[in-house]
């Protein structure tokens, strides 16, 4: 989001508050929420794409809603509503295409008509087939949908699958394919709508009731604060906040929401952008003689990616203010923390509780609970610890460096787990006194281990991040 | 209540952070303060399946659901 996206949502989230009338309230989020899908989509060099992956953000949500809900939402009057605004906000965002502002809402002029039917019919499609069984005891539709979700996923975070589409893209719209780059597909968002969708779509599987309707579903999905960078909240606190009439205290949430905000413009476009003129980057790790300026850089580069994450987060928590909706926080004073699974705790704490819910807890909970073949409990913590990180190393990239940065996390908090649960004790019969000490010693330990680990995170060429390590120490 | 209490400080001491002689009190926080960590949270979850017969989900082994001694007893007396 730029400076300017910040403020006109800031002024259209408030002014949305203020509708007294619930109904005409949320299609009037619905529009916003369709728009900003395509406007917050950055250009892209492959010709409509810019334009086509909004519509497949937008026709995604309604094909998922389709595949979990247990009525035919056809036959609500409702989600027919709600359907008809998205469909129509497409078509009056591709309308601008025929004004002299034509891309005031998109980033490049809106294709034809003739480029945008297909999109919508394929939609429609996809719709019908995952809708055909209105009672889904076999939930295939629902797995159909995971699977794909996850491919899309991959196929975006693996910089050499991205490649392969862009070419295929390129040349099937009659352009360039030496030109083509892994940075040509961009979806914007999508990290984020896709854990989103996989939620609700797990919990339905599971046999959890989503009773929701299309459209408070949709704006969960693509709520404009949280559409960048999240925070990612769950579907049912989100949608209950939403239906509700009580928004809570309007001066308290202005207050609260600017003041959000404000801290947020500062940690990210104040601090986080001066402290990126000295960080470590991938260009500069191979210039530094001097161990002190490397140390300088690496923890400019810590201090950097926090403020600049934990500043979008703030804004999209002090945005959601301004409408009423209270999302959950992302980050927690990270790096005062006295132990790497604490670290973890308030580091991008929406993102490490999905992985939670969905991942680690499933998996520890079938390893625990197999008592034909018990496993020791080292062996059950290593392999969690390693899966749970590997997996949040990936979401960020499916490239070595974020396999190596995820294991290095994965291997700490092994090492941390099994050292707390011999030393636990110990600790807690020392001390007052000896404790604060204990837990300074135990902070500097961990930011040092987690600062290390973002040579990783930052430098994607093992070489150079190996020899960056070569001149710190 | 009382009793699910008892028998919930016993497993976490006991079992749990094998620290017999740490005494809980009920509104001490066990989760956000860090005393369980995340795989102590899946054990509890299975204790509590097999000793109460209450399933708490993935999604629901934070501190948003129950942080206290008092709060998981709530909820337990509440799905039983």
């Amino acid at each position: 989001m730029k400076l300017q996206d910040i403020f006109f949502l800031a002024l259209l989230l408030f002014s949305l508050r203020l509708i007294p009338i619930r109904r005409i309230r949320h299609y009037l989020v619905l529009i916003c929420s369709a728009i900003c899908v395509f406007k917050f989509q950055p250009v892209l060099p492959i010709r409509g794409l810019d334009f086509s992956l909004p519509i497949w953000t937008i026709l995604l949500t309604i094909c998922v809603y389709g595949a979990f809900s247990k009525q035919n939402p056809l036959k609500s009057k409702t989600n027919l509503i709600d359907a008809a605004i998205l469909l129509g906000s497409i078509l009056l965002i591709s309308a601008t295409r025929f004004t002299e502002y034509d891309n005031i809402l998109t980033a490049s002029r809106p294709p034809q008509l003739s480029f945008i039917v297909p999109h919508l019919l394929t939609g429609a499609v996809f719709a019908f087939i995952l809708n055909i069984s209105a009672q889904k005891e076999n939930k295939w539709q629902m797995r159909i949908c995971i699977f794909l979700i996850i491919a899309v996923l991959i196929i975006l975070k693996t910089p050499q699958l991205t490649l392969i589409f862009s070419r295929a893209a390129r040349s099937l719209n009659g352009q360039s394919t030496d030109l083509a780059l892994n940075t040509d597909i961009r979806w914007f968002g999508f990290s984020y709508i896709a854990f989103r969708l996989l939620s609700i779509l797990i919990d339905s599987v599971k046999g959890r009731k989503t009773n929701i309707g299309l459209g408070e579903f949709f704006v969960y999905v693509c709520f404009p604060p949280a559409l960048s960078a999240g925070p990612i909240d769950r579907w049912d606190r989100f949608t209950k906040e939403y239906s509700s009439d009580a928004k809570g205290d309007i001066s308290d949430d202005l207050y609260s929401g600017f003041g959000q905000i404000a801290l947020g413009l500062f940690h990210k476009f104040i601090l986080a952008d001066a402290l990126s003129k000295m960080a470590l980057s991938s260009q500069n790790a191979g210039l530094f003689i001097h161990k002190g300026w490397a140390w300088a850089a690496l923890f400019a580069y810590a201090l950097q990616i926090y403020f600049d994450f934990s500043g979008y987060s703030e804004i999209a928590i002090g945005l959601g203010m301004l409408f009423g909706i209270h999302l959950p926080k992302n980050f927690d004073h990270p790096y005062l923390k006295p132990d790497l699974t604490k670290f973890w705790s308030s580091w991008h704490i929406t993102l490490t509780q999905w992985i939670r819910s969905y991942v680690f807890n499933p998996l520890t909970r079938s390893l625990r609970g197999n008592k034909n073949h018990p496993l020791p409990q080292w062996l059950i913590i290593l392999i969690t610890q390693l899966t749970t990180m590997l997996f949040i190393g990936l979401w960020h990239g499916v490239t070595i460096n974020f396999v190596i940065w995820g294991i290095w996390h994965g291997f700490g908090l092994f090492v941390h787990q099994l050292y707390s649960r011999k030393t636990g004790p110990w600790l807690r019969s020392m001390s007052t006194g000896f404790r604060k000490i204990y837990t300074v010693c135990s902070v500097f330990l961990t930011i040092i281990y987690v600062v290390l680990g973002w040579v990783w995170f930052v430098v994607p060429e093992f070489t150079d991040a190996f020899s960056f390590f070569g001149r710190l120490f | 209540m009382d009793d699910i209490i008892d028998i919930l400080t016993e497993k976490i001491t006991k079992t749990l952070l094998k620290d017999p002689k740490l005494k809980l009190d009920p509104s001490e926080p066990l989760i956000s303060s860090g005393l369980l960590d995340s795989f102590n949270l899946v054990d509890l979850a299975l204790i509590i399946e097999e000793e109460f017969g209450v399933r708490i989900e993935d999604f629901e082994l934070n501190a948003d659901t129950f942080d206290t001694l008092s709060d998981l007893a709530e909820l337990i007396a509440e799905r039983q």
